[in-house]
């Protein structure tokens, strides 16, 4: 009987609990760092508006500084027919034919975090390394949505700083590089250093 | 006796036990002890199917049974003869079209709407007149709170996880049923392909919960205040509502709706009026809308929704002619419809 193990006894009135009989599973993170040397990297962006600098920044630091084959961004708002579960279905595997690996973004509401862990487990069911972005304060709900919703308690998941759209450039830089370092490990130092000190690389 | 004594005495704790676990919507519950959620599985007929699966509802996503269900039936003061009418919500809002994943987590407002056709609405005796959305003595605030405690507890959409900006009241019930007996319409259920003798639950995700009044009087027509009013409405550019998507749903008052047919509107002709005055020009979209939205483009004006059928028209309230309510949408949930449940289901 679902809830009958759940219940509990009070002042010898029995009640029962509403909850179903699984507990919530409690996300548990990854310690997996992937590396994207010589692979195909998506971006996979949900269409945010205040995200668009985060792709460009991605984009540029991974071609720049970790060796990937190629970088290519996939703003599913533009990619798909629309933007039911059909069509994602479809724009994810898509995006799994292409990719190797993927950065999956932007939770910075409460809807776009929930697609932004979709998406990102759905590509991993493809076959395709991917992690999901989110800004601090939709943290609680990516870590319930990745561990319950998606059942994937190990999901990669990067958490920025709270308020994103408000971020500086160096801000949005620093959340760039914070990510893919998570993700994929750190990039090529030689490299960051010259793009630093302002060398053509 | 002394049973009820009991609990008399015990019931400030037990409503504590519940709220501090943040098992309820915030008011007090009916202490779903377990006499009652077996005397009320015993009474809805679905007491040997107690352990049956519903589904699992986003996004605790995780196997729900018919007894689970009943439990926070009874703490929502729903009765025996509502719990069909549950699992059919469930079953609708479980539809993949509705996206209740992204009902449940988002920042925006956004409640479960339910309607209710058929023979089940006077079986239960469900509001459909005056105050049909509440407050009243019909049972739909229990029903549609019943709603809400299963998302919660079922569904896991705590206060964690659900994001809502502010929220709003109907997130702790929103249920009526069609007024089929003053409609000059068909029922809402038989234009989406159900029978007149089956009962059918519909819901919808709704934003906000718009009054019109359109203004004119009885020796002119309704048609056109009404068409400008809600067309107005609908092409409000500052809300989440994917464009193009979706499910617009317009409740029209029996008075209304009777003045409407007499000028020659059924609900195919409204549908179809309302989706063409429902058009947004592109120059009102100056910066575009919702970032995640799509919307498609015809003549230089954004869709409202897909098709003209997509514009969800229910018959419900007071007799006069004075008010109707636009329920908005929200991003691209669609509604979706399934039977009220019977225990027959399972012969």
């Amino acid at each position: 009987m679902a809830a009958e193990t759940r219940r509990i006894e009070m002042s010898s009135v029995r009640v029962m609990l509403p909850t179903p009989k699984s507990a919530a599973v409690q996300w548990r993170g990854t310690t997996r760092t992937h590396s994207v040397a010589g692979e195909r990297v998506a971006i996979v962006n949900n269409g945010w508006g205040s995200g668009d600098d985060l792709v460009d920044a991605f984009e540029r630091i991974l071609r720049d500084e970790y060796d990937v084959a190629e970088v290519k961004h996939f703003r599913a708002n533009h990619e798909r027919k629309s933007a039911a579960p059909d069509d994602d279905a479809e724009l994810f595997a898509r995006i799994a034919d292409w990719a190797d690996s993927a950065v999956t973004m932007l939770g910075n509401c409460g809807g776009c975090t929930a697609w932004t862990c979709e998406a990102s487990a759905a590509l991993e069911r493809h076959g395709v390394a991917s992690g999901a972005v989110v800004t601090g304060l939709f943290r609680p709900l990516a870590e319930f949505a990745l561990a319950n919703q998606n059942k994937t308690p190990e999901h990669p998941l990067v958490v920025l700083e709270d308020r994103f759209e408000f971020a500086t450039e160096q801000g949005i830089e620093d959340s760039a590089r914070m990510t893919l370092r998570s993700l994929f490990g750190e990039g090529s130092a030689t490299s960051r250093e010259e793009s630093a000190a302002g060398v053509a690389v | 006796m002394a049973g009820s004594v009991l609990l008399d005495t015990d019931e400030l704790a037990l409503q504590a036990y519940y709220r501090e676990r943040d098992l309820t919507d915030g008011l007090p519950i009916i202490v779903p002890t377990e006499e009652r959620v077996d005397q009320f599985l015993e009474a809805s007929g679905f007491a040997e199917h107690r352990e049956r699966e519903v589904g699992s509802i986003p996004p605790l996503n995780t196997p729900v049974a018919i007894e689970d269900v009943a439990v926070n039936a009874v703490m929502a003061g729903a009765r025996p003869i509502d719990l069909g009418i549950l699992l059919g919500a469930i079953d609708a809002m479980l539809d993949p079209l509705y996206v209740l994943d992204k009902v449940q987590t988002t920042t925006n407002p956004v409640a479960p709407s339910v309607y209710v056709n058929g023979p089940i609405v006077r079986e239960a005796g469900l509001g459909t007149g005056s105050h049909a959305l509440g407050p009243g003595r019909h049972p739909n605030g229990a029903i549609g709170r019943a709603v809400r405690l299963i998302l919660r507890n079922l569904g896991g959409a705590n206060d964690d996880v659900d994001h809502a900006s502010l929220g709003q009241p109907a997130k702790y019930t929103c249920l009526l049923g069609e007024a089929e007996d003053a409609s000059p319409w068909e029922p809402y259920h038989v234009s989406r392909g159900y029978q007149a003798e089956e009962s059918v639950v519909t819901v919808a995700a709704t934003e906000n919960i718009i009054n019109v009044v359109a203004v004119t009087d009885r020796h002119k027509p309704m048609a056109e205040p009404f068409l400008l009013q809600f067309g107005r409405l609908m092409q409000d550019v500052g809300t989440n509502i994917y464009f193009s998507a979706g499910s617009p749903v317009v409740i029209v008052t029996p008075g209304q709706a009777l003045r409407l047919s007499e000028e020659g509107y059924d609900r195919k002709r409204l549908q179809e009026a309302l989706f063409d005055r429902g058009r947004i020009p592109l120059e009102h979209m100056p910066f575009g809308n919702y970032a995640l939205g799509q919307w498609t483009v015809v003549d230089d004006h954004v869709l409202p929704c897909p098709n003209p059928d997509d514009i969800r028209i229910f018959v419900a309230g007071g007799g006069e002619s004075l008010h109707s309510v636009y329920m908005q949408g929200v991003f691209l949930s669609t509604a979706a419809s399934r039977p009220v449940w019977h225990p027959s289901k399972f012969d």
